[in-house]
C-alpha cells in the first residue's frame, strides 16, 4: 500500500522522455496526487539510455519505489535495466520495432504503437504524449488534466502543435482502453485536494535565497548544481542583483567573500569537486568573519566520481574541510520544502554568526521533484530581523583605535561595519588578528581570538530553527537517524513499520555542524539507532559517535551504489536487528 | 538601514596623509613605498572618500599594503584578489574599488583571474607591484623573472620564459593598460589617477624593485631603461600600437599603453533596468522583508510557476 504505484518511461536521452514525464507528474500533482520523480541519466548531451520515474504514494515522500509497475520503453538497450526493477504483475509496453523481449522477472511484455499513433496524429515526436495517454488509461487518471497541462506546455509553440500533442494523447488513451479494458490495470492512491507546488530542491533553495534578500550569486557550472544559477540569473536581474558565472570555483567563492564583506547576501551552488576548490576561500570567510552561503548539491566522489548519480559523501568535508579551525554552520534540509526554509535560514545564520554557512543537498533533492504546500515567502523573509545601524561611530576607524571589528564577545557577535558606511573603517583580515583587525600573533591575543570562535560554536545550535527533528512516537524503541533527502526514505519506512506493528521514530539531523548534541540526545532517548545515509564510510554515524555515547546501540544502514535509497532497505535492516 | 551613500565626494578633500595607515614593514628602499605614497597622493588628488573606497589585496609583501592605506580594506588569500574585488564591486557598485598585489600573486597563482577580470571589464583598478621575484618567501622566481636571473632560492633561474603582463592584459580585453616605475612618483600618481577614473578594468603594472632579492632589476636599471611612451608619441587609443609597445624588449615602456571604452561588467550584467525603486543589493540584505514587499508580485509569479496545473 505504501508502495503506491510506480511508472517509468525509458529510452534514448534527447527523445523528450523527461519532458513527457515531467508533464505527466505535474498534471498528476494538479489532480491532487503526490507524485515524486526520479531521473536516471548519463553524463552526456545526447544519446545513452535514460529513464524517468514517476511514483504515486499517499504521502509523497521523495524516495524511489522498490519496483516499477508500468514501464514504457522506446529502445531495446534500456530493457534489461528496466526489467531488473520489475516483477510479477508488472507491465512493459514496447514501442513498434523494439523487441521482442522476454522479462526475466515475470513481467508482462506487450507491444504498443507509440510512434505509429503519434505519426497518425501528425507529429511523430509526440510519441511521449501517446505514452502519457496510455498511462492515464492504465492508472485510471482523468484525461482532462493532462489535456490542459499539454496546452500549457506547448502554448508558446502555437495552436497546431498543441492540437497535435493533444491528439496523440487522446489516441494513446483510446488505444490503451481498447487493448486493456475500461477498468484501470493499476490502482493509484486516491488524490487529495490541497493546492500544491511541484518542484525540485534546487528550485526551492533558489527561491529561499531570493526571499532571504540574496542579491549576488556566483558559480561555476557543475552537475547537479548548475540549474540554481540558471534559475536565479533572470530573477536577480529583475531584483537589481547580479548573477555571475565565474571562471572557476575559486573565483566564485572569492566573489562571495567580497560580496559578503560589502554587505550583500551572496550565494554559490556547487557539488563536491567545486567545494574542494572553494575550500580555501571559505576558510578566509571563516577567519575574516564574512557571511556567505554555499549550497552543496552532493554527488558521489571521490574526484569526478559519478557526476549524474546520487550520494551523500561530503559531510566530513562540509564540517571539517580546510586547514585550521573556524566557525561554520552546516544545514541539511530533509525534503524539497525544507530546502526552501533551510536556504533562507542559512542567510540569517550566516549574517548573525558572521561565518560561511552551508546547505547540504544531494542529487535526489537537487534534481528530483516533489509536491509541497505553497511556501510562505513573506514569513520566511520576516525571520530576518532588519540589520541594525552600524556599530561604528561616524569617522571612526581601527587605525585610530575607535573601532574594533573583531572585538565583540564571540557568543554575541555584533554586526560589522560595511564599506560605504560613514564610520568603522577597518580591513578584513584572514591573517590572525587582534580585535582591531590588524595582524597580531601574540600568544594571549591568539588564544582570545580562538576562544571567541569556540564561544560562537557553542552558542550556535540554540539559535537554529529545529536543529534536530523528531517525528513519530518519542518512546519508540527504534530511531531511524538520517540527514538530507535520505530522511524521506526513513519517513516512509516508519509508516511501513507502523503498519507491521513496529514502532519507530525518525530523527533528522538538520544542523550537522556545530553538532546539536543536547537536542540530539533528547530526540533519540534510549532508542536503538539505525543511522541511514548514502555513503560507505558512515559519515553521520561516526559524527554521532564522536558526539554521543551511543556506540553500543548504533547500527549503520549504508548505500553507495549511486542510486537513491528505497524504504525497503531500511525495513530489511530493522528486520535484521536481533 | 539605508544603503551606503553613492556619493563618493566628502565635504572637504582629505590630504594624502589622511590616507596613511600603519607604518610599513617592508625592507628599507622597497619599491612598494613609492607605490603606497603614489596611491595616497592619487586618492587625495581625486578626492576619494575613504569610507566609500575599498582596497582589496592578495598575499605577499605587496598585499600587506591594506594595513598602510586608511580606507576600508580586505586582505584576501593568495592569488584571488581580483574575484574578491569583483565581489565587492558587484555587491555595491557605488564603491571605488582598488585591487593590489604582486607579480607572483597576480601572474602566478592568480593568472587565470587576471585574464578573466580583463575580459569581464569589471570597473576597478588593479595595481601590480611587479618586482620579478617572490620576496616574502625569500627569493624564489616569479612568472616575470628574466630567464637569466638566478636567486639563492632558485639557483637555476625560472626554467621558463617570463610572462608579458601588458600583452596579456591587452589580448584579454583590458580597457586600460599602463606601466609605471615606482621611482618616478609624478608619473605614477598621474597614471593611478587616470586608472581610478577609468570606467572599466584598469591595469597598472608598476615596476617596483625588490632591493633584497632582485639584484638585476634595480632602481638604476629602471632609470636607465624606462622609456616614456607618451613623450615618444604613442597613441593610447591604438590597440596595435599598444601591443607593439608591450612587446618592446629593448626598453621598459612606461605610460598609458591603451585606453578604450567598452561596456563594464555592471553594464553587461544589467542590460535592462531593474524594477523601479527596487532596493539595492545591500538594502535587500539589510531588510529582506521590506525588499520582498517591494517585489511581492514578482515572488507571487515565481511561486505560481511551480503551482501544479
Amino acid at each position: 500500500m505504501q508502495h503506491g504505484v510506480a511508472w517509468l518511461i525509458a529510452g534514448t536521452a534527447g527523445e523528450g522522455l523527461e519532458a513527457g514525464g515531467e508533464t505527466f507528474a505535474r498534471a498528476l500533482a494538479a489532480l491532487g496526487y503526490r507524485p515524486t520523480t526520479q531521473r536516471d541519466f548519463p553524463s552526456r548531451i545526447r544519446g545513452g539510455d535514460t529513464t524517468f520515474t514517476v511514483r504515486l504514494t499517499p504521502e509523497g515522500h521523495l524516495c524511489p519505489p522498490e519496483r516499477i509497475d508500468l514501464a514504457l520503453a522506446f529502445n531495446a538497450t534500456v530493457l534489461p535495466r528496466v526489467d531488473a526493477r520489475m516483477g510479477k504483475g508488472a507491465l512493459i509496453l514496447l514501442d513498434d520495432g523494439v523487441g521482442p523481449f522476454v522479462s526475466t522477472n515475470g513481467a508482462t511484455v506487450e507491444p504498443f504503437p507509440f510512434t505509429a499513433l503519434a505519426t497518425a496524429a501528425g507529429l511523430a515526436k509526440a510519441k511521449n504524449m501517446v505514452a502519457l495517454g496510455a498511462s492515464a488509461a492504465l492508472l485510471g487518471v482523468a484525461l482532462d488534466a493532462l489535456l490542459a497541462s499539454v496546452g500549457d506546455q506547448f502554448a508558446s509553440k502555437g495552436a497546431k502543435v498543441v492540437e497535435q500533442n493533444r491528439a496523440a494523447l487522446k489516441a494513446g488513451h483510446a488505444e490503451a482502453l481498447s487493448r486493456f479494458g475500461q477498468s484501470p490495470k493499476f490502482s493509484a492512491p486516491k488524490p487529495g485536494t490541497a493546492p500544491a507546488l511541484f518542484l525540485s530542491g534546487n528550485e526551492a533553495a533558489a527561491l529561499g535565497a531570493l526571499a532571504a534578500g540574496c542579491r549576488v550569486a556566483a558559480a561555476y557550472p557543475i552537475t547537479p548544481a548548475s540549474d540554481i544559477l540558471e534559475y536565479m540569473t533572470p530573477r536577480l536581474m529583475a531584483l537589481g542583483g547580479t548573477a555571475l558565472q565565474m571562471e572557476d570555483e575559486l573565483a566564485a567563492a572569492n566573489v562571495l567573500a567580497g560580496a559578503g564583506f560589502a554587505g550583500t547576501k551572496a550565494l554559490t551552488a556547487t557539488s563536491g569537486p567545486g567545494l574542494s576548490l572553494m575550500t580555501e576561500a571559505l576558510g578566509f570567510a571563516g577567519s575574516a568573519e564574512t557571511p556567505l552561503v554555499v549550497v552543496d548539491c552532493q554527488r558521489p566522489g571521490p574526484s569526478t566520481g559519478m557526476p549524474t548519480k546520487h550520494g551523500q559523501e561530503d559531510l566530513w568535508h562540509l564540517i571539517h574541510g580546510g586547514h585550521g579551525e573556524h566557525v561554520r554552520i552546516v544545514l541539511s534540509p530533509t525534503d524539497v520544502a525544507d530546502a526552501f526554509h533551510a536556504t533562507s535560514e542559512a542567510f540569517r545564520l550566516s549574517e548573525q554568526w558572521r561565518c560561511p554557512t552551508f546547505v547540504a543537498l544531494d542529487q535526489q533533492m537537487s534534481l528530483f521533484k516533489q509536491t509541497a504546500a505553497p511556501f510562505d515567502v513573506a514569513a520566511a523573509a520576516k525571520r530576518h530581523a532588519p540589520r541594525g545601524p552600524s556599530p561604528a561611530v561616524v569617522g571612526s576607524s581601527s587605525w585610530d583605535q575607535t573601532y574594533t571589528p573583531y572585538g565583540d564577545p564571540g557568543a554575541h557577535p555584533q554586526r560589522i561595519a560595511l564599506p560605504g558606511e560613514p564610520g568603522g573603517r577597518f580591513y578584513s583580515n584572514s591573517t590572525e588578528h587582534a580585535a582591531s583587525g590588524f595582524t597580531n600573533e601574540q600568544p594571549h591575543l591568539r588564544v582570545a581570538m580562538v576562544d571567541r570562535r569556540l564561544a560562537r560554536m557553542a552558542a550556535i545550535p540554540a539559535s537554529v530553527d529545529r536543529p534536530v527533528t523528531l517525528e513519530g512516537p518519542a518512546d519508540a524503541p527504534i530511531a531511524l537517524v538520517s540527514w538530507g533527502s535520505t530522511v524521506e526514505a526513513c519517513r516512509e519506512a516508519a509508516i511501513r513499520l507502523a503498519a507491521n506493528g513496529v514502532k519507530a521514530k525518525v530523527v533528522a539531523v538538520r544542523l550537522l555542524w556545530p553538532f546539536p548534541r543536547t537536542e540530539f540526545l533528547a530526540a533519540i532517548g534510549s532508542a536503538r539507532l539505525l543511522v541511514v545515509e548514502a555513503n560507505a564510510f558512515a559519515q553521520l554515524a561516526r559524527l554521532v559517535k564522536s558526539e554521543a555515547p551511543v556506540h553500543d546501540r548504533l547500527t549503520s544502514v549504508l548505500q553507495y551504489d549511486g542510486l537513491t535509497m528505497a524504504s525497503d532497505r531500511i525495513l530489511d535492516a530493522v528486520g535484521g536487528m536481533a | 538601514m539605508e544603503s551606503p551613500s553613492p556619493t563618493p565626494s566628502p565635504s572637504a578633500k582629505l590630504t594624502f596623509k589622511e590616507f596613511k595607515g600603519k607604518d610599513p614593514i617592508w625592507c628599507p628602499g622597497c619599491g612598494d613605498f613609492g607605490v603606497l605614497t603614489a596611491m595616497q597622493k592619487a586618492a587625495a588628488n581625486l578626492g576619494l572618500d575613504p569610507n566609500t573606497t575599498v582596497l582589496a589585496t592578495g598575499i605577499g609583501c605587496s598585499g600587506n599594503i591594506t594595513a598602510y592605506f586608511r580606507t576600508f580594506g580586505i586582505h584576501g588569500i593568495h592569488g584571488r584578489v581580483l574575484p574578491l574585488a569583483t565581489g565587492v564591486k558587484v555587491a555595491n557598485p557605488a564603491l571605488t574599488v582598488i585591487a593590489a598585489g604582486g607579480d607572483g600573486d597576480g601572474f602566478g597563482i592568480g593568472l587565470g583571474h587576471f585574464l578573466h577580470a580583463s575580459r569581464r571589464n569589471v570597473d576597478l583598478t588593479y595595481i601590480v607591484m611587479d618586482n620579478q621575484v617572490y620576496g616574502l618567501t625569500k627569493g624564489q622566481t616569479s612568472p616575470t623573472t628574466p630567464m637569466e636571473m638566478s636567486t639563492k632560492a632558485s639557483p637555476l633561474g625560472p626554467l621558463a620564459a617570463p610572462l608579458n603582463p601588458l600583452a596579456l592584459a591587452l589580448s584579454a580585453g583590458a580597457t586600460f593598460v599602463a606601466q609605471a616605475f615606482s621611482g618616478n612618483m609624478a608619473q605614477l600618481v598621474a597614471i593611478l589617477e587616470a586608472a581610478v577614473k577609468h570606467q572599466g578594468f584598469a591595469f597598472v603594472n608598476v615596476q617596483s624593485p625588490c632591493v633584497t632579492y632582485n639584484l638585476v632589476n634595480t632602481y638604476d636599471f629602471f632609470r636607465a631603461n624606462t622609456k616614456d611612451i607618451a613623450a615618444a608619441g604613442h597613441d593610447a587609443s591604438d590597440w596595435d600600437a599598444a601591443m607593439r609597445v608591450a612587446n618592446d624588449r629593448a626598453n621598459v615602456p612606461v605610460g598609458i599603453l591603451y585606453q578604450a571604452t567598452r561596456p563594464t561588467l555592471h553594464d553587461m550584467a544589467h542590460p535592462l533596468p531593474a524594477d523601479a525603486g527596487v532596493p539595492s543589493a545591500v538594502q535587500a540584505a539589510a531588510d529582506p522583508a521590506k525588499a520582498l514587499a517591494h517585489s511581492k508580485k514578482r515572488f507571487d509569479g515565481w511561486l505560481d510557476e511551480f503551482r501544479a496545473r
